[in-house]
This record gives structure tokens, sequence and C-alpha cells, in this order.
């Protein structure tokens, strides 16, 4: 089995951290393997480790320096494989509302693509959307694997806060955002699922390389799966 | 019978900070924690407390005992003043008697002071941390109501050494980046001067030069620790501070030592700063040295300050002729 370090290099980050990097591109073979890592590094809770960070294509590990060192954790994780099945990825289904008040920015953004709204519409259930990291805000995700035909630059301003829970486009990837909060990227559909519940384990119902297909509802049916945490998320079983 | 101590001038400058929040970046959450984590451990070191300190700004703070609380309060440059008494100068330990209020007011230099009490009752932890992060609204915000602290016996103020390492160049090591940057820019930053801008604040501190330039300037989003040096494409780099968000797309050539990291936040904007390549090594010897220093302060002798001292020390606020502070 190979090691979780396979085709990684190892970057340099100060004097208490380094960053394992498998590339420098969002490919989901790039996710897969950040998944592993980071499950890697989970499972072993090795002492002195404060942070591990995994994002679309490294993990950032932050330790204690007085309690280990780089080369200590590189050669516990390298060793860490024997016997350990690779990891299931996971996809689930998520009820997207697509439509009307909910979806505020898809008529701009299709404008802004010179297509139909609809092909839009169809091009976000199409994509395999995959978890790539979580950051800008507690719970933020940002998901790779938006079919190409839908890459747009940001809005050249941000708009105003966007509601909880939405979908949002731009620079080829797609996010969904736990909080109200304003945004240069445009906000195309609304999610009922609870995205940042910290008093929970997990925190987050999706974890760096699950996978996410869009399964498109109407406004009435968001609003109803809204009273329920799991907001109509469903895993998909192979 | 327990003692209290409440913030009376609040402002958005003040906030609560412990060694910060761990384990969670990877969910978005910033680290936070103190700017000057030297001078925030000197401060528990005096007060004799474990955790979590006020940290405070340039635009002061004024806080007033019920009972008599125990404070450590260190910071470059700012003094303690007893409201219709006494002014110390820092690091200090000190009692503040009931009904008794203080003033912490900036001096000539320093950006960030720290107010730890023995005691501090700081309530419920969010995800493992006390301190505030007032962009994502974690950790206490409000500091209307009082917090419970020991009840003690009264002492005189006293005064110590600060740990000092303001000046010199500022030590860095490489960053996830470094490779993006040709060895002649990587020379040139540490040959040329940098200027701090006057964006300065808790998320970051942006400096002025002459431009950097990266083979690229934008990278997929990476994880950020603090101190990390960022690089936009306008060249102009940005030292990542404790309230920074954890992940960014900007290359990063260095990381600041820690030992460092008080040195640079310490200095206020206009400011000259010099940087210098250091190894591992180097740089855990400066912060064992700092540690050692924080946990391990050197008693000074107590000395009286003159009304000319303070007329020519700048204060936020003035000062009066008979060289009390006008805090506010």
């Amino acid at each position: 089995m190979a090691s979780p370090l396979t085709g990684s290099v190892i970057r340099p980050c100060g004097e208490d951290a380094f960053v394992v990097e498998f590339g420098d591109t969002i490919l989901p073979e790039h996710s897969a393997a950040v998944a592993k890592l980071t499950k890697a590094f989970d499972e072993a809770a090795l002492p002195g480790v404060r942070e591990v960070v995994p994002t679309f294509r490294s993990v950032l590990v932050q330790f204690d320096p007085d309690t280990t060192s780089e080369t200590e954790l590189v050669d516990a994780i390298g060793a860490e494989v024997a016997g350990e099945a690779e990891r299931e990825t996971r996809t689930f289904s998520i009820p997207v509302c697509l439509h009307g008040e909910m979806a505020e920015d898809i008529d701009e953004m299709a404008a802004e693509l010179a297509m139909p709204t609809d092909d839009v519409r169809a091009g976000i259930v199409r994509s395999r959307l995959q978890v790539g990291m979580f950051g800008f805000a507690p719970g933020f995700i940002y998901l790779s694997g938006l079919d190409p035909i839908l890459e747009l630059p940001r809005r050249k301003s941000p708009r105003p806060p966007m509601p909880k829970g939405s979908m949002i486009i731009a620079a080829g990837m797609a996010g969904l955002s736990p909080a109200v909060m304003p945004t240069g990227w445009y906000v195309v559909g609304q999610t009922a699922v609870e995205l940042w519940r910290p008093e929970q384990t997990p925190k987050t119902p999706f974890e760096v390389g699950d996978y996410l297909k869009v399964c498109p509802v109407d406004e009435a049916t968001i609003r109803e799966l809204a009273k329920d945490p799991t907001g109509g998320v469903e895993e998909l079983r192979p | 019978m327990s003692a209290a101590l409440a913030l009376t001038r609040s402002n958005p400058f003040v906030s609560l900070q412990d060694a910060g929040r761990s384990g969670a970046m990877r969910y978005g959450v910033s680290q936070s924690g103190p700017m000057d984590w030297v001078r925030y451990r000197l401060a528990l070191t005096l007060a004799g407390a474990e955790r979590a300190a006020f940290e405070i700004g340039l635009a002061g703070a004024r806080f007033k005992a019920s009972g008599t609380v125990q404070l450590g309060i260190a910071g470059p440059g700012f003094f303690a003043k007893i409201v219709g008494g006494d002014t110390v100068p820092l690091p200090a330990r000190l009692t503040l008697g009931d009904g008794e209020e203080l003033d912490i007011a900036p001096g000539r230099e320093g950006m960030w002071a720290y107010l730890a009490a023995k005691g501090l009752d700081t309530g419920e932890p969010v995800l493992g941390s006390f301190a505030t992060n007032a962009r994502t609204g974690l950790g206490r915000r409000s500091f209307d109501a009082p917090f419970p602290c020991d009840d003690v016996k009264p002492l005189q103020p006293q005064r110590f050494t600060d740990p000092g390492a303001l000046d010199g160049p500022i030590s860095i090591l490489p960053g996830p980046q470094h490779h993006l940057f040709v060895e002649e820019e990587r020379e040139r930053f540490v040959s040329q001067p940098f200027r701090l801008t006057e964006q300065l604040d808790r998320m970051g501190y942006k400096l002025a030069c002459d431009p950097i330039h990266a083979i690229t300037h934008d990278i997929i989003s990476d994880g950020i620790v603090e101190g990390s040096i960022q690089v936009p494409g306008n060249g102009q780099p940005i030292i990542l501070c404790a309230d920074r968000q954890p992940t960014g797309g900007y290359p990063k050539i260095g990381v600041v030592a820690a030992a460092s990291r008080p040195a640079l936040t310490q200095r206020r904007p206009g400011a000259e700063v010099r940087f210098r390549w250091v190894d591992a090594e180097a740089a855990a010897k400066a912060r064992h040295a700092l540690a050692e220093a924080a946990a391990n302060p050197k008693p000074r002798r107590l000395g009286q300050i003159s009304g000319e001292t303070l007329m020519s020390v700048k204060l936020i606020g003035g000062v009066w002729a008979d060289g009390t502070i006008a805090a506010e």
C-alpha cells in the first residue's frame, strides 16, 4: 500500500510547520491524496501536532517545535500505512434550489456567460463537485469539479450579504456558505443543510475529498428541508 | 469573597486573548491569539495568572477593581496610571484596590499591551479558546460585565525588565512558495529596506517597498501560519498575523520567526523593517531565550516618573502640566 506521502513534495513553512504539496492545480487525484494524508494524520494523533489543514492540493501541518519536528512527523506518517485500506470516497446528494429569490445572481451569471439560465442550471447539476477545502470563514466549503463551461471571473464588485446556506460560483469553483456575508461570487442557489455545527462531532457535514451531486428542488422543498439540520442531504451508496 | 475587574472604557482595539484556537484552522477558523506572545506571557507570569489576558491597542483602556486584584501588565512604551495616583512604567506587577481605576496608555513606541489578572474568570471557551475574533464573532466581544478574579493582599507596585529585542532585522525562514522567487529576489528581500504602512491590524501588516516579484503571484490556496509573508501581484508584502484567514492564494516567500514577531508587531506605521534569513536552529535558540525571559522576568527598581519625562512622551490625549496623563 502506497505511503500517504507518495507523489508529494514537502515545502518549508517556518520553524513550526511544513506543507505537503501534491500539485499546484485543482485535480480530483490531488484532493484524494490530500484526504488520504489528512486521515492518516488524524488517525495517528501524533504528539505535538497543532494543526492539519487540507486544501485542494496540499496539507499544512503545524506542530510544537519543542515537542516534535518535521523529520519525526514525516517519518511517522510515511510508516503509517501498513495494512490500511484505501479511504472510501463518499458521494452525497445535496438538494439545492436554483430558482427565484434563492438564486439571486444566476441570471446575471448566465448573461455574463452568454448562455440561457437553464444551461447554467444544467451545468451545475451535471458537475461532480468535490470538497477541496474549508476557509474564508468557519465551515465555508470550496468545491472543485464545476463544469468548465461555467467558469467566469469573480464579480467586478462584491455584492451585499448572501443568505446562509448559499451556493456560490466564481473562478471555476463553487462554494457553500454557512453564514450571511458579502461575497464577490455569484449566488446561484440555496441549500438547507447546516454547514457549521461547532458543538458536534464532526463539526461539518462534509470532509475534504467528499463528492457532492446537486439535486435540484423548488423553493418550497428547501424551506421544508431546512427544518432538519441535515437539509435532505443523503449519502449515495455505490 | 471574590474580587472583580471591570473594563470601564472599552474600544475596538481591546480584546481578550489566550494562546489561540488550535485544531480548527481546517474548518476555516482563525487561530487568533496575542499579537506579541512574549509580553502576553510576561503579563500572565507577573499576575500569577494561567491563561487569557486583555490585549490593549493604541486607544488604551481603563479598568476598575472591586475588592483587591493582582495585575500583571506588559507592553513596550505603555504606561499604567492609577487614576488619582502613581504612574508605573511597564512591565509591572501591581494590585488595584477596591474602587480604584487604572489607565493603560501608549507611549512613544509600541502597539500592543497586555493586562492579566490573578484568577481572572473569562467564562466558557469557544472551540477551546477564550480568544476574541471580532471578524467571525468568536469569543467575547462585549466587556460590559465585570470579570471575577482572586481577591488578594495589596502590594507595592513592582517593576520588571522588558525582554526588549524590538530593534534590528526581523528574522525570517523560507515559506512554502520560496521556490517561486528567483535567487535575486530572495537576496533583495534581505538587502532592501521596507516600511510599515498605515494598514496594520490583527489580520495583517502591509509593507511598502520596491516591488518584489514572484514567478507567479496567483497560487491555489494554501494553509497560512502566523508570520507568513505573502506577496500579491503589486509586489508589496503583507505579513499575516493572529486573525488572518486560515488559507489564501498569494505566494509566501517566508515566515517571520516567532522570536521576531513581537519586534515586528510592536512597530508603528512608518517604521523601517529589514529582514534576514535564519535557519530553524537559530530561530529555536532566539525563541527559547524570549520564552525564558517571559517566564522569569528580572525585577527592576521602581523609579519616580518626572513631569518632564511625561511631557516628552507622546501620549494619546495629552499630558497635563502636573504630569498626570489624560487618557482619552
